[in-house]
């Protein structure tokens, strides 16, 4: 087992380190970030010396060094559209994210895995026939649609949700967050609502057809065969098997979700980190989309770890392999 | 004119054609998708209004409700925008905008992942390893991420108006290159298949060259999948256009496409004129569920198995 | 109506509605079981004997139906009862084993786990008590150091040693019976007879009933007392072993004895019997082997034979009818 987590941490460190190439290439290679620093009437010695400064012309494996160095230590360079340090704009900005993203996974999980194990032991009631239709249309409707839609219904005709922004928010330490005030709980279900529901649906099909498929293996028929009440074979027996391809869907999921949040922010003005990306584009303020996606590729490797562990918690296979042979 | 008829009744008698006659929803789906294609494309011809032709505006028209409701008029059908635009000839040619880019982005996707597929699979090695890793790291990010970055860089290296007047390519391209992945893993899985296959190697020794005959012998084999996942993709294609064009790093609002419509009406929402955006959304969730069925029901019909 | 039988099966049909018409997949069967009684039930794969099996433990899966008939346990029908009726004889009266080891123990749980839960949900015990039983179960299948194997998974076990398991499980609430759906067919040769002595065994010890269903006549040979030969849905004969093994009087069991290797007769050719058992979509009219049967004659085309005695055996056989065609 450590010689597995030790091979998924190399893995895992070389696709860091890939992704930041990648953002590293496009900090370097598009546009000239000292042109992006000075202005049009900076002298010309004084530009040779923040060239010199910021090591523009080092050969490019100590530029990468260097960014990767500083990249570590959370120093990402200053945004050219508003000159701050790109570090600390994110930092402001991620727990307005990650609250709404945490919240609409919650949401996602809570919801659609109950109504897919319903889905999956009874696929042939009118309530799970509505709940595969009406999540196909799910699946097929755009965010930011069903976004607007939800604008349209609980904050415009109903008038009892807010549309945008984040409600008050308290502050500890760095973190700010919206959820211990009223108004914070109530700006938070809609975009929560929006964020979740794709992956909601995909969650409820996913557990719904896993639930199905081992439903008809020889072990839940034993296990009937045995006498066991229908609650031990369906919670204990079933749902417990559907665990493992449910935790590597939801996990990749979870990553998506915070990808996904820009859309949503953008929908409700949410104060977060996908909303900045979305200004970053636009300007093309390349220090920060590169941030970005430093970022993000550092969530999605931190939750495949995390799924990898959380296989051994739950497949006792896994956990022996290597003495299996001692059963003989 | 025989061969058409010959082909017509090959068609007719078909497994797939059986399967499709028997689905309503799939027959319901197929017309409103060829709908969508009339109605974008003829939209020169068949919309009321030219919502472009600055002339025929009128100020005054502005904010129509639909016919239906009070204060409406017959010949705004859907209603109007703040400008006088005709809500129904707006998404006639919006559709026209997202289905031409949805459809180019696909093409593009499809050629560069059928390519890189035929050449992994073909060389093998340190080739097929190299375009497979980055096939998996870009697989685990999100479509619209990876569209976004291209298009934010894209944005860097031309400035903002370059940029807006190749918009629709930029999207092209960046759309197509977040849906390359899967064209080239089927491919390549076919090479392969067919690599080890006599016919092949015969081929070889007489001398054709190996590109060649992996082209020849492997696109017939993948037709099937391809066009499936051609078909899904050009739904999720439309989507990817609509998000970016909504989110404002897609087509400017001089050629709207639905997401552009979508988002220049959603700051009327708030005030009560509802129609400018829903309706818009409306015709790009129908669109979108119309070509999903579509997809979904050739994946089962052509692939039984999976069923 | 008491009755000294364990179980009675009476003129059982299972059905399977499809698109294309109504497979029957077992039709008129009746048999019956003595407590304590092995009866082996043999035929070709698609015979009806797992389905006349899984029907008995109520565990048909839908669209299956029995469509008509009874099943009686210790004379009390069973085959129509609700669910969480049926659940609690389920395990408790019947016992089942099914064909693969490998598959019918939940691969997440320790063996000793599935036990206790098995045992708690029949038994008034308490935790520690289920337990105790759990490791003597283990130790009665002939599990070494069982106090410690009720620790290990499921895939830390060969197949034999599953498939003990599995008999531990089935036996596990003291039922009366035990339906073993071919518990043999998935093992190594090798361990086969040890499972199969050892189900033997412990049926004896705890006076438990067997229903063997297999395809393979050596085994039923060396433990049933009675056997039941099925096919194409029905029960071609039925009787005590030894009399359908030295005197069988139907074609179809001549030939399947005729497919058993002996002892003595080395230079005998094993006989075959010509092609297939028919679809179950295409049973022919009459007695459903008159395509192969060697001894056919008219009326086999164009009547159904029903069960008739046969010396000590009952065969459904034209050939062993005494009486000429009514009806």
């Amino acid at each position: 087992m450590i010689a597995f987590i030790v091979r998924r941490l190399v893995q895992a460190a070389l696709v860091m380190l890939a992704v930041a190439f990648v953002s590293f290439a496009m900090f370097n290679f598009i546009g000239d970030p000292v042109a992006n620093i000075v202005g049009q009437d900076t002298p010309a010695d004084q530009i040779v010396e923040l060239r010199k400064a910021l090591g523009v012309d080092d050969p490019m494996p100590v530029r990468f060094g260097r960014f990767v160095v500083n990249a570590m230590q959370g120093k990402f360079g200053l945004s050219y559209r508003t000159t701050e340090p790109v570090g600390r704009m994110i930092a402001d900005r991620l727990p307005a994210t990650l609250e709404l993203s945490l919240v609409a996974a919650i949401f996602a999980l809570a919801a659609g895995i109950p109504m897919g194990v319903f889905a999956g032991l009874y696929p042939n009631s009118w309530l799970s026939r509505m709940m595969m239709t009406v999540s196909l249309i799910g699946i097929s409707l755009p965010t930011f649609l069903i976004g607007i839609l939800l604008i349209y219904i609980f904050a415009v005709i109903l008038g009892i949700l807010p549309s945008f922004g984040r409600g008050e928010t308290i502050k500890f330490g760095f973190w700010s967050t919206g959820l211990l005030t009223v108004s914070g709980l109530k700006a938070i279900i809609l975009p929560a609502i929006t964020l979740g529901l794709f992956q909601l649906t995909l969650i409820m099909r996913l557990v719904r057809s896993e639930m199905m498929e081992v439903l008809r293996t020889d072990y839940i028929k034993f296990a009937r065969a045995r006498g066991l009440s229908n609650r031990a074979v369906h919670f204990g027996h079933a749902l417990k098997n559907t665990l493992v391809p449910v935790i590597t869907i939801t996990g990749l999921q979870l990553g998506a979700i915070i990808a996904f949040a820009i859309i949503t922010e953008t929908v409700f003005s949410w104060p977060g980190v996908g909303l900045l990306f979305l200004q970053s584009v636009v300007y093309a303020d390349i220090p920060v989309m590169s941030t970005y996606l430093v970022m993000i590729g550092f969530v999605f490797v931190v939750i495949n770890l995390i799924v990898d562990m959380l296989y051994f918690v739950v497949d006792p296979r896994l956990r022996t392999q290597g003495r299996t042979s001692g059963g003989k | 004119m025989n061969l058409l008829a010959e082909y017509w009744r090959r068609g007719r008698d078909s497994d797939i054609w059986y399967s499709f006659t028997r689905n309503k929803l799939v027959m319901a789906s197929a017309a409103i998708t060829l709908l969508f294609f009339l109605g974008a494309y003829g939209a020169p011809l068949l919309a009321p209004h030219n919502p472009f032709d600055l002339a025929s505006l009128n100020l005054s028209d502005g904010f129509k409700p639909p016919a239906w409701e009070e204060g409406g008029e017959p010949k705004f059908l859907l209603g109007t925008d703040d400008q006088g635009r005709d809500i129904l000839s707006t998404i006639m040619y919006g559709s026209r905008t997202s289905l031409s880019v949805g459809f180019l982005a696909v093409v593009f996707a499809m050629t560069l992942g059928i390519a890189l597929g035929l050449l992994a699979g073909y060389m093998g090695g340190a080739v097929d390893a190299f375009i497979m890793r980055v096939a998996d790291v870009q697989l685990s990010f999100p479509a619209i991420l990876i569209a976004m970055l291209v298009d934010g860089v894209t944005r860097g290296l031309l400035g903002a108006d370059q940029h807006s007047k190749a918009a629709i390519y930029v999207l092209i391209v960046s759309i197509g290159l977040s849906y390359w992945v899967q064209y080239a893993r089927t491919v390549r899985g076919q090479v392969l298949v067919e690599k080890n296959k006599e016919y092949v190697q015969a081929a070889r020794v007489i001398g054709l060259p190996g590109p060649l005959i992996a082209l020849r012998h492997v696109l017939p084999n993948v037709l099937g999948p391809v066009l499936v996942i051609a078909t899904i993709n050009l739904a999720l294609a439309v989507i990817t256009e609509a998000t970016l064009s909504f989110l404002g790093v897609g087509l400017p609002p001089t050629q709207p496409s639905l997401g552009t419509l979508i988002n220049t009406g959603q700051q009327f929402l708030l005030s009560g004129e509802w129609w400018i955006t829903i309706f818009p959304g409306a015709a790009l969730a129908i669109l979108v569920l119309s070509v999903n069925l579509l997809g979904d029901w050739l994946r089962d019909a052509l692939n039984p198995k999976l069923r | 109506m008491t009755s000294p039988k364990l179980l009675e099966v009476k003129n059982l049909r299972v059905e399977f509605p499809t698109r294309r018409g109504t497979l029957v997949a077992v039709d008129d069967v009746s048999l019956e079981i003595a407590a304590g009684e092995v009866l082996g039930v043999v035929g070709e794969s698609g015979a009806g004997k797992s389905m006349t099996g899984t029907a008995i433990i109520g565990l048909l899966e839908p669209p299956g139906r029995i469509a008509s008939g009874e099943i009686r346990l210790e004379g009390r029908r069973i085959d129509n009862l609700p669910y969480h009726e049926m659940r609690k004889i389920r395990g408790r009266q019947i016992g089942a084993i099914f064909q693969d080891p490998l598959t019918s123990l939940n691969p997440l749980y320790k063996v000793g786990d599935q036990l206790v839960e098995t045992i708690l949900t029949h038994l008034p015990m308490t935790h520690a008590q289920a337990r105790d039983r759990a490791v003597k179960l283990l130790e009665d299948v002939g599990i070494p150091s069982a106090a410690e194997r009720i620790n290990s998974y499921p895939h830390q076990f060969s197949g034999g040693m599953r498939q003990r398991v599995v008999i531990a499980l089935a036996l596990a609430a003291e039922p009366k019976l035990i339906v073993a759906d071919e518990p043999t067919t998935a093992l190594d040769v090798s361990i086969q007879a040890q499972i199969i002595q050892l189900l033997k065994k412990l049926c004896r010890e705890h006076g438990t009933a067997v229903m063997l269903v297999t395809h393979d006549m050596g085994v039923i040979a060396e433990t049933a007392d009675r056997v039941a030969v099925m096919y194409a849905g029905r029960i071609a004969e039925i009787g005590p072993v030894q009399e359908v093994i030295k005197r069988p009087h139907h074609p179809y069991t001549m030939g399947l004895m005729g497919a058993i290797p002996t002892m003595g007769h080395k230079t005998e050719r094993l006989t075959q019997i010509d092609g297939s058992m028919p679809r179950l979509n295409a049973i022919p009219r009459g007695c459903a082997f008159n395509p192969r049967c060697p001894k056919v004659f008219d009326r086999c085309r164009v009547e159904r034979p029903d069960l008739m005695p046969a010396g000590q055996s009952h065969a459904s056989c034209w050939l062993v009818a005494k009486e000429p065609a009514h009806v």
